[in-house]
């Protein structure tokens, strides 16, 4: 039955003449360790590589034991493997999931120097020394020595490697979908469930890991449906889902988060199955869904037997040998024996004969089954052993010969002597294990089924239904309806008419579903020398690594698993999990249910970091906010910084300029003749009501009642802690309407704290907040020239004091543009704060730069600002307070009302502890020498020369070197300041440099009586 | 006083050039997106059953107050979206909003504020068959067609940035954005279309 190597080598020497669902028109090329094979689309890397003849394709993670292929689908533990080249290179990837493309390809890992020859196994020859929590052991003293030890392990653990290019050239994309009825899973339940769903209206989401829908069917040849063959089915089944507006059909896409309120997260592996990925297309996309209802049809994962060698290649899962021969049309041996405790294996049996290969013998652990399966193995004169067992599958890097023996089915003992059976390939089966990782996932709760032996799925936390084999319904008829009933009864919860779509026919071979209850077979050789029988493969867990464990007083599941690392490693422990759990109990002499299990976290495969972060990189990771001048200031050279998502101008150097020359430059430039500044990006809300000024007067700290229309006031805004939140200037448009302002970063928090104390403390107050932040362009003209050149502009308003004095505000025209002018001032200077409608923004930056360009009118930044405005000791909130800063402390106690009943924060300030003498207080400091810039966050000590640790005062929160007075400034919040006017402090330098000492000043540096404010 | 709509200004977009990404074969239509341009827009407050501002809204937009959650009512260039039950926004053309205001912020409508937005937001139209795809790449809300239906209008985050979505029509929907986030908003929606093809047209 084999294809002749001479007729055709392109499909493998261990290709089937017919059968499997490969395209045999279509042979395609691809390399595993540099060297080239053949194999057919249709084909996955693994059945293409066994196609070859080609079992051994990994070492393992601890031993570096050789591996091959044990299973057919996504719960691989052995066969990971690194594909593609250069920045598109992916490691671990399971070799049963790649879909074949042409020219793909691929490596073998944690190997070296080569697979056949690795250097790392002499582990295995030392793994007496290497038991369960080895490293915790044994690398724990001397502590000192855990940074040599690490570098060593680090370097021998760890599985695969990724791109050392990190420029991942391919596009990941996320999506969200909401859906009546998600189905994760589209095996025979899983379609049932989508067609109840479906046909009743319901909007349905059926997602399926693998490339086509059909799950176990498609590697079923002795079942037919409706009295045709299985795929006839399905293909009518999917046609029908296909041609249903309100169902989504999604193949390749893997269901791998579970959370709270059917919340679910899953990968679609859109191009990857393609090899070259078209550019407008995603490689992968995270697909995010809200369901209302879920059905859970992920099916069984079938479990590895324990005994000896169980991890050699040419050992494999019953289930996939047979999906192999099925599905794939290979022959994954030739002479083959098979090992169970249960019915499933004889289906493999008879596939394998029926496929040509020479089936040597069935090793059943069963007594004395009698079933219609072992009829008819016994009728087409197969060897059956019942109440045998293989005992040590022997071989070096491949299985060569089975040792079997005769044992005591209630305890595993063996006895009768061992033979031999040479074979090159073991198929294996111990039971089938529900599905239930996103079920667990999901906070959903589970029962131990004593006949089955498996956890089946009890009670729900969410909206969902676990159905079929996943539901623990073996019977393929059975499972069918299962899914039929939940697809109609998910739809029928999310308010349509669902009924039970009717589930076909099945005629299949009658099973019975109950294995043998024994977890290891008892080793005849002596204590310690037996070999070794793995539970978990991933993590080269063996079954004395876990009987350690419990020996060495770890009862509780969760400790074993930790302990020993079983089921921890990237397969989740879906091959593992109840083997290990049945050894433990075996151990206690318990039962499982007794023991627990552990609970399954996402992802349940993994998930690529490309595919979760999407297309939020680069210039899409975050907002980037810019305002109506942005241009200009890219224009004309400005260097930014981030203000929140802001990007502001934040100094614009000359050529040849340092920013410190650019700085000074502006700096000067504001306090000679004139300075322009983009303050567009402050917080402006819109406050209006009868009760509007009351709203103020409960909100800032001082009195706002009384304030004239027209005129405008500064604000201290206070948490209820007392602690500064905000500043502004606010002024009144009218008697009740007031236009406030905010800080740059404050001003979303703001406006949501006012609707918050409006809306649950004071919601008897008329007053509506509106945001008016970007309504405006803001252009700060500053600086003695400012009122020349406002009058070149053709101000419509007359500028003198008295017209327009200092604190008020005049709606006007300017260079004919409607214009709101503001007479406050951040710089000390004569200062107008001119508002135009953001669409003239530019136009008047544009026209203020013309006009002042006689005067040197001068472009400022941020920097500039904060240098102006520390010039004159105002403070900026978040870098002078940090949220434990009150007004007293900033030596602002003139703006707190003394007289008014309450405002926010009035009740905590009163507390004995906020009017403590060593609180930290800001004040101004000025070095000795006025060149040296104190550090900003440099700490304070009154004696630089005190032993280490040295009692601090306080820190630095701004300090800058100042143009305009010649020398170095700077503020500090040091305990008990404002009490030490006069006295020296000292700075110590992190770098070994001299402390810098300074004199502790008032923060008023430059202009301290304010005569400059009117220009 | 000056009339803003004498005036030429800059939308928030004004910036950013026409672009497009090419169709790729066997898509079933592109997705264009478009500038508005300068559309007025107007900050309602009040309550819902302020009789004065009902019927104002009525006589100036063409429609009633919406007052279903999530809503928007139009009549011609003139829309209402419901914002929440004591906010809504008004659409209209450039140069609209003093006429509005005026006969909405009148003493007699009592407890109102109504405040011209029209340079705080900026807005996009997105259209084509996979316009809610697009939408959806980027915002949580659910856009199948069962369940966002024209006359809706949500307020979530597209990626990072707050926005109003409104479905004009089955495949037509309008997102408004803050104007500093609308560069943002537009690199989103172009880049979310590359898959299907799209032609970004400026205003």
């Amino acid at each position: 039955m084999f294809k002749s190597s001479s007729k055709n080598h392109s499909g493998g020497d261990m290709r089937l003449a017919s059968g499997g669902r490969i395209n045999r028109d279509k042979p395609l090329q691809f390399t595993f360790d540099g060297k080239t094979y053949g194999g057919y689309e249709g084909d996955t890397l693994a059945s293409a590589l066994i196609a070859n003849g080609v079992h051994l394709v990994g070492r393992s993670f601890k031993y570096h034991r050789p591996r091959g292929i044990m299973t057919a689908g996504s719960e691989e533990p052995n066969a990971l493997i690194r594909l593609g080249e250069g920045a598109k290179i992916e490691p671990n990837i399971r070799a049963t999931q790649i879909e074949l493309y042409p020219n793909l390809k691929s490596e073998s890992q944690n190997r070296w120097p080569s697979l056949n020859f690795d250097l790392g196994a002499v582990n295995s020859v030392v793994a007496r020394m290497l038991p369960a929590a080895f490293y915790y052991k044994t690398f724990m003293w001397p502590a000192s020595m855990w940074m040599t030890y690490e570098h060593f392990i680090r370097k021998a653990a760890g599985l695969g490697k990724a791109a050392t290019d990190h420029n991942d050239p391919d596009r990941y994309e996320k999506t969200n979908a909401h859906t009546d009825v998600l189905v994760v899973g589209g095996g025979a339940s899983g379609l049932m469930a989508a067609l109840s769903a479906g046909r009743a209206g319901a909007r349905v989401i059926l997602a399926d890991e693998q490339n086509e829908f059909g799950g176990w069917l498609l590697s079923e040849s002795d079942t037919t449906l409706d009295g045709h063959a299985a795929d006839r089915w399905i293909a009518d089944a999917v046609a029908e889902l296909e041609a249903m507006d309100n169902v989504t059909m999604l193949k390749r896409t893997t269901v791998f988060g579970y959370m709270d309120h059917n919340y679910l997260t899953m990968m679609e592996r859109v191009t990857d199955h393609l090899g070259e990925t078209p550019k407008h297309m995603p490689r992968q996309k995270m697909w995010k869904i809200r369901a209302k209802h879920v059905v859970l049809a992920q099916g069984t994962h079938e479990r590895p037997l324990v005994f000896g060698g169980n991890d050699r290649p040419g050992v494999m899962l019953s289930s996939a040998v047979r999906s192999y021969i099925t599905r794939y049309g290979v022959a994954p041996g030739r002479r083959a024996v098979v090992v169970t405790n249960n019915d499933d294996a004889y289906r493999t049996a008879l596939a394998l004969v029926d496929a040509g290969v020479y089936l040597r013998a069935i090793i059943d652990m069963r007594p004395a089954p009698a079933t219609p399966l072992v009829s008819e193995a016994m009728r087409r004169g197969i060897n059956v052993y019942t109440s045998h067992a293989l005992v040590d599958a022997e071989g070096t890097r491949h299985v060569g010969r089975a040792k079997v023996a005769r044992i005591n089915p209630k305890d595993g003992s063996i006895t009768g002597d061992a033979f031999y059976l040479d074979c090159d390939l073991v198929a294996m089966s111990a039971g089938f294990t529900p599905i239930v990782n996103l079920h667990s996932q999901a906070r959903g709760k589970l029962d131990w089924d004593d006949q089955q032996l498996c956890f089946r799925p009890s009670t729900y936390h969410e909206a969902a239904q676990c159905v079929g084999a996943s539901n623990g319904i073996f019977d393929l008829g059975d499972a069918m309806a299962d899914g039929a009933k939940a697809g109609a009864a998910a739809a029928t919860a999310a308010g349509f008419k669902g009924s039970d779509a009717k589930a076909p026919q099945v005629d299949a071979p009658v099973q019975d579903y109950r294995p043998l209850a024994l977890w290891k077979v008892v080793s005849d050789a002596n204590p310690g020398a037996g070999p070794k029988a793995f539970i978990d493969f991933q993590n080269d867990v063996t079954a004395s690594d876990i009987k350690l464990a419990v020996r060495e007083g770890y009862h509780s599941v969760e400790h074993v698993k930790r302990y020993t690392t079983n089921g921890m490693a990237t397969d989740q422990g879906k091959t593992s999990n109840i083997n290990a759990l049945g050894i433990i109990a075996d151990q206690l002499d318990d039962k499982i249910p007794n023991v627990g299990t552990t609970t399954f976290r996402m992802p349940y495969t993994p998930a690529s970091f490309g595919g979760i972060a999407g297309r939020e990189i680069k210039g899409l990771f975050d907002p980037i906010r810019g305002t109506r001048m942005d241009q200009w200031h890219h224009d004309h050279g400005a260097t930014f910084e981030h203000v929140g998502q802001w990007m502001r101008a934040w100094y614009y150097p000359q050529s040849g300029e340092s920013m410190d020359d650019a700085v000074q430059r502006e700096v000067k430039a504001a306090r000679t003749t004139a300075g322009l500044l983009d303050a567009s990006t402050l917080g402006k809300i819109d406050i209006r009501g009868k009760d509007a000024a009351e709203f103020l007067n409960r909100v800032y700290t001082n009195a706002w009642l009384k304030l004239p229309v027209g005129r405008c006031r500064y604000g201290l805004m206070l948490k209820d802690d007392g602690m500064v939140m905000d500043d502004g200037v606010t002024s009144r448009l009218g008697e009740n309407h007031f236009h406030m302002t905010t800080t740059t970063g404050g001003a979303a928090g703001v406006l949501d704290w006012l609707e918050e104390w409006h809306q649950t403390e004071w919601p008897e107050l008329e007053v509506y907040m509106t945001s008016v932040t970007e309504q405006w362009s803001v252009s700060t003209l500053s600086g003695p020239n400012a009122k020349k050149i406002m009058n070149k502009l053709g101000c419509s308003v007359p500028l003198d004091d008295e017209n327009f004095p200092f604190m008020s505000f005049k709606d006007a025209t300017l260079a004919g543009l409607p214009v709101r002018i503001f007479r406050i001032s951040f710089t000390g200077e004569l200062s107008y704060e001119i508002n135009t409608p953001a669409r003239l923004g530019l136009a008047l930056w544009k026209n203020i730069m013309a006009a002042g360009e006689e005067f040197g009118i001068t472009p400022y930044g941020t920097e500039a600002m904060h240098v102006l405005r520390a010039e004159k000791g105002f403070i900026i909130v978040g870098q002078e307070t940090d949220g434990s800063v009150t007004p007293q402390d900033l030596g602002m106690d003139w703006i707190v009302s003394k007289k008014k009943d309450d405002y926010i924060g009035k009740r905590a300030l009163e507390r004995a502890s906020m009017s403590l003498d060593n609180r930290k207080q800001l004040v101004g400091l000025v070095t000795e020498n006025p060149k040296d810039i104190i550090p900003e966050g440099a700490h304070a000590v009154l004696d630089p020369n005190q032993p280490m640790p040295m009692e601090m005062l306080g820190q630095v929160t701004s300090s800058y070197y100042s143009p305009n007075l010649g020398k170095s400034i700077a503020m500090a919040l040091l305990k008990g300041g404002h009490k030490m006017m006069g006295e020296t402090v000292y700075f110590p330098m992190i770098d070994g440099q001299p402390p810098i000492k300074a004199t502790i000043t008032d923060t008023a540096f430059y202009d301290p009586k304010g005569e400059k404010i009117n220009g | 006083m000056v009339k803003l709509k004498n005036i030429p200004g800059l939308s928030a977009l004004s910036a950013a050039k026409a672009s497009a990404s090419p169709q790729p074969d066997g898509s079933k239509g592109m997705v264009v997106i478009r500038d508005t341009g300068l559309l007025d827009k107007i900050n309602l407050r009040c309550q819902a059953d302020n009789p004065v501002i009902t019927k104002a809204v009525k006589r100036m937009v063409g429609t009633d107050l919406p007052t279903a959650a999530n809503t928007f009512n139009q009549a011609g260039h003139r829309s209402i979206i419901w914002l929440g039950p004591d906010e809504w926004m008004i659409m209209a053309e450039n140069g609209a909003s003093d006429d509005i205001t005026a006969e909405l912020d009148t003493p007699e409508a009592g407890h109102v504020a109504v405040v011209n937005i029209s340079d705080a937001l900026g807005a996009v139209t997105i259209e084509g068959p996979h316009a809610r795809d697009v939408l959806a790449k980027n915002c949580a809300i659910d856009f199948h067609p069962r369940a966002f239906t024209k006359g809706m209008a949500v307020q979530s985050l597209l990626s990072h940035a707050g926005v109003t979505i409104l479905c004009l029509e089955d495949d037509k929907m309008m997102v408004i954005g803050r104007t500093s986030f609308m560069p943002y908003i537009l690199d989103l929606l172009s880049d979310s279309s590359i898959e299907y093809g799209y032609d970004y047209q400026a205003a």
